[in-house]
């Protein structure tokens, strides 16, 4: 019964993702009856409906999708240099192991500092500009793909490399069907977690020092008071980390097919 | 082709502390014969066969094969016990695998490794990756893939030996029929008695660690070979004659229990 099949997998789904609302849609909710009973200062938590039309309104005059895109490049352009010059590091590493012992006092030490803290150093190598603000977010990528990178080299079932050895695949042939596709779910981890750092550090280095960007946005709004633009702001933000959170996930899904899939989930 | 492999002995562990794994195995696999070995656990049977694969380096004595005629390097296949198919393959592409190693065009590969996946029961399951399959379905496209390189010897590393008892019934006939049409050169590695048998031409015995040859059976059954033979007079025997040989019998087993608590 094909039909019946097809209508469970549905109520499925449509169970899901009115699970996946709720949560936030009973705390918007709250949030709106609150703000409307005057139990809370309207000034401090402006109904949500109220936020709607000034996004709305911040939408159309371009003023928002300006703010988002200004945002938005830092991030991809941090993301793309820092990951694949990160990647290149890390399966370098994985192929010399005497590099990899060089630098992984360097890579920790890096790792563990909060990246903020780097901007101002950042700014007295490279200048008060924008190649100082894209460098924090994409050093932090750089070092995220870097270790994930070579663990993805390291990591390669020995196995499967003598498999391919013994049925007489090629070097190239071995790069092609072996290595390449066993690094692609471990290097996606990096990617994943290079993205959303690479947002949130653009943002903090936005709040600190820029005339653009949604971390503009927000510090701006809270400086003059204006907390309908400043709620936006943050709801933009957490929108971009979702957006790039499943568009990540389905290119993923595209590249390893053979992945067995992990936690099922809505996104 | 005739493999011959005389006074093999390897070790591992450290220079100053050797663990040796094989002693002086000798012994001979004749043009197109299937030779089972048997041995337990830890004995060193997969390191033998990794010793044939030239995936082990032999520490003394020496693994040669004569090829009769022909001047290409012969074809030693192996089959593994685990990780026998990449994941990131599909069936059709973990098959023709090796016929793409050897750089036969991807439409007359396809076709090839299509008809015989079929034939093992893999119609329609080609487009699958390997973990939308069973352990059996594995194992199936692993042999379809030796098979399809025509290979001089294969080797086997206990290829069957995480089935369930039926599915490993099924594989090992659909084995022999394959190896009945294509024959080729044949060390298969086992620890069950019943399937050396039912298979082999011959059985070799390893002692335990470190393993050295301790006895060779030749099986005496007609082939082709049927499950209803299990129940032979001629199997029957053999089998007690081996067991005897790896020493399940009275004081033996106590004395090999006692070692081990000890």
């Amino acid at each position: 019964m094909p039909n019946r099949r097809n209508h469970e997998r549905l109520k499925t789904r449509a169970g899901r993702w009115l699970r996946f609302v709720s949560a936030p849609a009973v705390l918007l909710a709250a949030w709106e009856a609150l703000a409307l009973a005057d139990y809370v200062n309207p000034l401090f938590f402006p109904p949500p409906s109220r936020l709607a039309l000034e996004a709305v309104r911040m939408a159309a005059s371009g003023e928002l999708g300006a703010q988002i895109g200004a945002t938005l490049h830092r991030t991809v352009a941090a993301f793309l240099a820092g990951s694949l010059a990160g990647l290149a590091c890390g399966i370098v590493m994985g192929g010399f192991r005497w590099l990899h012992e060089a630098l992984e006092p360097l890579i920790a030490a890096v790792y563990a500092t909060p990246k903020l803290t780097l901007l101002p150093i950042l700014m007295l190598i490279l200048g008060v500009n924008e190649a100082a603000r894209v460098a924090v977010p994409a050093l932090s990528c750089f070092l995220l793909l870097a270790i994930h990178g070579f663990d993805a080299v390291r990591s390669i079932q020995k196995d499967y490399v003598e498999l391919a050895k013994n049925y007489g695949l090629t070097r190239l042939m071995r790069l092609r069907r072996v290595y390449l596709p066993a690094a692609v779910p471990q290097v996606f981890t990096g990617i994943r977690l290079a993205f959303g750092q690479a947002l949130v550090l653009t943002i903090s280095v936005e709040i600190v020092s820029s005339d653009s960007g949604l971390g503009n946005m927000i510090w701006t709004a809270w400086q003059t008071f204006s907390t309908e633009q400043l709620y936006i702001g943050v709801f933009a933000a957490a929108a971009l980390g979702i957006a790039s959170l499943v568009g990540l996930r389905r290119l993923e899904r595209k590249l390893a097919p053979w992945h067995e899939p992990h936690a099922e989930g809505i996104l | 082709m005739r493999l011959t492999c005389s006074n093999l002995s390897v070790s591992f562990g450290r220079r100053n502390c050797p663990i040796p794994a094989l002693r002086n195995v000798s012994f001979t696999v004749g043009e197109g014969e299937f030779v089972a070995v048997i041995g337990p656990s830890g004995c060193g049977k997969t390191t033998l066969l990794r010793c044939l694969a030239g995936l082990e380096r032999v520490h003394s004595g020496k693994v040669s094969y004569e090829c009769g005629g022909g001047d290409r390097p012969p074809r030693i296949l192996m089959v593994f016990q685990e990780h026998g198919v990449l994941p990131w393959l599909t069936v059709l592409e973990n098959a023709a695998l090796g016929l793409e190693a050897q750089g036969v065009p991807k439409r007359a590969r396809e076709e090839r490794a299509r008809r015989l996946l079929a034939r093992l029961g893999l119609g329609g399951r080609e487009r699958a990756y390997p973990h939308q399959l069973s352990l059996g379905m594995k194992q199936r496209v692993a042999v379809a893939r030796s098979f399809l390189c025509a290979p001089d010897v294969l080797l086997m590393d206990e290829p069957f030996a995480a089935l369930d008892a039926q599915t490993r019934l099924k594989l090992q006939h659909e084995l022999l029929a394959l190896w009945q049409e294509r024959r080729c050169n044949v060390v298969f590695v086992t620890h069950d008695v019943d399937e050396a048998i039912l298979l082999s031409d011959r059985i070799i015995v390893l002692s335990a660690a470190p393993g050295t040859v301790t006895g060779e059976y030749s099986v005496g059954l007609p082939r082709p070979r049927e499950a209803g033979m299990m129940l032979s007079q001629a199997f029957t025997s053999l089998k007690s004659a081996l067991y005897a040989q790896l020493g399940f019998e009275g004081s033996q087993t106590c004395r090999t229990a006692e070692i081990m608590k000890g």
